[in-house]
């Protein structure tokens, strides 16, 4: 059962616009378009994420035009992404590719800067960020927890990043808790997990630091039923999210009986008990 | 010192190798990769608005990126 939270005073504020769920998802790897669309009725994310590709490689399991006709029918905001890229340059132009197709201005930052692990490019992303952010784009990048890397990116106009939890696709859930926790606690923006979920217990987690939002694909199109996935994935982010804002109990390192010690019966007992056993 | 007027452009169109009578433009590319949308392009990694088809003009090897909505993540 998906907790009561307050959705008109607690929504996800992203460059100013409102969005009824803190939970984007990706597109990509389903088993067949119906899953696809089936995940997103019952998750009902804030976002869709989408990609550019050439005709002739077809990337996903989905069929370019049925895709497009899917991404209609669904009437959820498209992210487009620039999974792929390698260079600035690139990324310019596949965002500016997207914005005119997609029709929208929102772009997902994606700059690799190593093939194995799809490591974001630290070096280069600010850069790519500034320029899209000058030409008009809203951008959510995706970036490592890093905490200067991702307030540098905040100081070029970012009013939202998105750093991963594990490289994507892995479904490690957080690797590095510590830095992203580091993170939430100096950044005042909108910070959104993407990548390296595996779980729901791992997207619980993260919202239950504080965190906005969490971005998420594999995890729900490779379940053995990715629709039941979305809707456990859905749940969880609104726990984690319900939790913070109830505020957690500081850990103790020493055991205090949850249960009231005055009046136990038998109080003393044990002691007799043993005395009884010793005569 | 004469210049070489070429009749023909070599182009590629998303990698693959084309030939088109000079001068073209972009849209001649785009019918030659029988490109319908939805798509959007980009020239030598820059890209060019559907507005700029019938007047962005092809030099020679010209590499030509038509791209289309898939999935993503």
């Amino acid at each position: 059962m998906t907790p009561h939270i307050d959705k008109d005073n607690d929504a996800l504020v992203l460059y100013g616009q409102t969005f009824p769920s803190r939970m984007l998802l990706g597109t990509a790897r389903y088993p067949s378009p119906a899953v696809l669309e089936a995940a997103v009725q019952r998750a009902r994310p804030a976002m869709l994420t989408a990609s550019l590709r050439r005709e002739t490689a077809q990337a996903g399991s989905v069929g370019s035009n049925g895709f497009w006709d899917l991404l209609r029918r669904l009437d959820v905001p498209v992210l487009p992404n620039t999974a792929g890229c390698h260079g600035v340059q690139e990324v310019i132009a596949t965002a500016q590719m997207a914005r005119e197709l997609f029709e929208t201005p929102w772009i997902k930052l994606e700059l690799i800067g190593d093939d194995y692990t799809l490591q974001p490019d630290t070096l280069n992303l600010v850069d790519a960020a500034s320029r899209l952010i000058r030409d008009g784009f809203l951008v959510l990048p995706y970036c490592t927890e890093d905490l200067v890397l991702c307030q540098r990116l905040v100081d070029v106009g970012c009013q939202a990043v998105m750093p991963w939890a594990a490289p994507i696709g892995t479904g490690r859930g957080p690797v590095n808790p510590y830095a992203l926790q580091l993170l939430r606690e100096r950044l005042d923006v909108p910070l959104l997990v993407d990548a390296g979920l595996g779980l729901p217990s791992h997207a619980c987690q993260v919202m239950e630091w504080g965190f906005d939002g969490v971005l998420l694909n594999t995890a729900v199109a490779l379940a053995q039923d990715p629709v039941a996935m979305a809707g456990a994935f859905a749940d969880a982010v609104c726990a984690g999210r319900a939790a913070y804002l109830a505020g957690a109990m500081a850990a103790q390192d020493s055991a205090r009986p949850s249960t009231p010690v005055l009046g136990t019966p038998f109080w003393h007992h044990a002691d007799t008990e043993k005395e009884s056993a010793s005569t | 010192m004469t210049s070489e007027i070429k009749t023909s452009l070599q182009i590629r169109i998303n990698d693959r190798l084309h030939t088109v009578s000079a001068p073209a433009v972009l849209v001649d590319a785009l019918a030659l990769a029988a490109a319908a949308p939805p798509f959007a392009a980009a020239v030598n990694r820059v890209f060019v608005p559907r507005s700029a088809y019938r007047t962005h003009a092809l030099a020679d090897g010209d590499r030509i990126e038509v791209i289309r909505p898939v999935t993503g993540g």
